[in-house]
């Protein structure tokens, strides 16, 4: 990619698990190389421990303790980044029932982001809270209720809202879609596929559903304890898997017209 | 497979009703199936469609606040509800048993794994008075059937320490000690990774086919169900909307248009990449379920006769019933390989 929006280099990321003398160093990330093309959608694969949510906090800062360098729209990012850094980088994360404060209205959920980012003058605030509305595609009436009476799918729209308030050029998705129905599910990941389309939002969608990364990315990398394994347009990595996890992953994935799961003889059952 | 036998288990118009705010709501609406000797049925739906309350009906094992208020539930012949439910309590676990979600939740944390499935041996009356030497044999030999590498050796360790496709080994170790002919299933592979789920599913699909055990299947993800279960009943609202002895056959044409929507929901891993076509509006809940078909303000066939009274469950082929005014016959499997 000539010009990506953002590029992550190198980056290496160790956690020390137990005590100082007798503890173990895990390398969560190990030089993992990622980049997110202007108006691309880059799916982030892997299995629980492999380092996904990891690099999703170094990519939005939070982890603070990383090696490695990161390019965000041709600045290079210091440990601490301005207000503006943090704004153009937006997280949605994976339980829309967590993510909201419930005593919060949608429009003080909304308006807060939108006084503390000083993202439009104090007369503006409620047409941008509209707007937000209608941008995840939910009715303005949802703006004075609290997320209490709401499906999970309309919480997600919400937390994807809110993202959205300060007007990031990128959109980090931490399993946003995995605790939701697949009717739900649908939804969500056709309005991420619209924001793309109507904003030019970048987006990294980081998930372990497989069918889910198929649908919705461009370009797909596969991690495997902290290291990418395979980094390809999505379409060529599903038909034509090169590296042999992932491979193993895309055999494991049942299917609705695929053959029926035998049982193998007990030996066989060994992992 | 044709299921041939008399059914092992036959649930006839069970109604559960669960108390939302003081006020009991019919949670269960007339769910009915049955299930064949080694026969797999999926049961499928979206959160609160009433699939894990039929499981936990069928266990004896419903929540405080929910009851049965009618139908009845047939294992091997003998209605389960009719004594008080001190049958239930009999073949709970020798008979049928359970394997839950969370195995980190469903195991306990602070006992070795190996005294647990020892416990199960022990706690059912065939096995009562093994010896120690004897019940942890048995426990090494389960652990060996559920595929757990060096089974002597992790019996002594606690559930923390086994990653969560062990845990997940371990239940089921537990869950089949009573060689039970029915196996009670909920979403037993959601929580694990998708490699892990494949080997898991492996494991169900021996103990089906190995030890000719029942299989009752809880999950919303279809794919599972394809791979895994013979038969297919689709719940939405706590009524059974389409339910077939032939799943391929309602994969390939689903008749209720909630089936249909399910499918052309569920992204693929092959074939044509084309957008999902989400369900508008958010699952009907119990508690407001309209006098007509709760799938009504959702559907796109919907008429204004849909709105009026309950709809019954007509035949559409040889053991497969829809409960719909306007059942489709489209073919969704178009496009996938």
């Amino acid at each position: 990619m000539t010009d990506p929006l953002l590029s992550a280099t190198d980056i290496s990321v160790t956690f020390r698990i137990g005590g100082r003398r007798r503890g173990t160093v895990i390398k969560a990330l190990d030089e993992v190389t990622l980049a997110v093309g202007r108006g691309e959608i880059v799916g982030l694969v892997g299995e629980s421990g492999s380092g996904k949510s990891t690099m999703a906090r170094v990519i939005c800062g939070l982890q603070e303790h990383h090696t490695g360098g990161i390019v965000f729209d041709r600045r290079e990012l210091r440990a601490t980044r301005t207000k503006q850094e943090r704004r153009a980088v937006q997280l949605v994360f994976q339980d829309p029932y967590a993510s909201l404060d419930p005593r919060m209205t949608v429009r003080q959920t909304l308006a807060e982001v939108l006084r503390v980012h000083k993202v439009v003058p104090k007369d503006r605030l409620a047409a941008r809270c509209e707007e937000l509305m209608d941008l995840v595609q939910l009715p303005p009436r949802l703006l004075d209720s609290r997320p209490g009476g709401m499906s999970g799918g309309q919480r997600q729209r919400i937390a994807i809202a809110r993202a959205l308030a300060v007007e990031p050029r990128l959109l980090v998705a931490d399993e946003a879609v995995a605790s939701l129905d697949v009717s739900v599910q649908a939804g969500i990941v056709n309005l991420l596929a619209d924001l793309r389309a109507d904003l030019g939002l970048s987006i990294l969608f980081i998930a372990h559903d497989l069918a889910v990364v198929r649908t919705l990315c461009d370009r797909v990398a596969v991690i495997y304890r902290g290291r990418i394994v395979e980094e390809r347009p999505c379409l060529d990595l599903f038909a034509d898997p090169h590296d042999d996890y992932t491979k193993r992953l895309l055999a494991a994935i049942p299917r609705l017209d695929g053959p029926r799961t035998e049982g193998l003889g007990t030996g066989a059952l060994r992992s | 497979m044709t299921p041939v036998d008399a059914p092992i288990l036959s649930v006839e118009d069970l109604r559960v009703s669960v108390d939302v705010g003081g006020r009991p709501y019919p949670a269960l609406d007339g769910v009915s199936f049955s299930l064949a000797e080694g026969e797999a049925r999926g049961l499928v739906g979206e959160s609160g469609s009433g699939k894990s309350l039929t499981l936990r009906a069928v266990m004896g094992l419903l929540p405080h606040g929910a009851r049965v208020t009618g139908g009845r539930i047939l294992f091997e012949g003998e209605d389960l509800l009719a004594d008080g439910g001190r049958r239930q309590r009999r073949v709970r676990g020798t008979g049928i048993s359970m394997i839950f979600q969370e195995p980190s939740v469903a195991l306990n944390p602070v006992m070795r794994v190996g005294e647990q499935i020892y416990d199960a041996l022990r706690r059912h009356r065939r096995h009562r008075r093994l010896s120690r030497r004897e019940a942890r044999d048995q426990a090494v030999h389960l652990m060996e059937l559920v595929g757990i590498d060096q089974p002597a050796a992790r019996l002594d360790a606690y559930p923390f320490q086994l990653s969560g496709g062990l845990r997940q080994r371990v239940m089921i170790a537990a869950g089949v000690a009573c060689r039970p002919r029915l196996i009670l299933c909920d979403e037993p592979t959601t929580a694990l990774d998708v490699t892990v789920q494949a080997q898991i599913l492996r494991l169900f699909a021996h103990l089906r086919d190995e030890l000719g055990a029942s299989l009752l299947y809880v999950t919303h993800d279809l794919a599972v169900v394809a791979q895994l279960c013979d038969s297919l009943t689709v719940l939405y609202a706590g009524r059974v909307m389409e339910t077939a002895d032939d799943l391929q056959a309602v994969f390939a044409h689903p008749h209720h248009p909630y089936t249909e929507a399910l499918l052309k929901a569920t992204p693929r891993i092959d074939g044509e990449v084309r957008r999902l076509e989400a369900i508008p509006g958010s699952a009907t809940s119990v508690v407001d379920r309209p006098p007509g078909c709760p799938f009504e303000p959702r559907c796109g066939y919907a008429t204004p006769e849909c709105r009026e009274g309950p709809i019954a469950r007509t035949p559409v082929g040889a053991s497969w019933e829809v409960a719909c005014l306007h059942p489709v016959s489209a073919t969704v499997s178009e496009g996938a390989s």
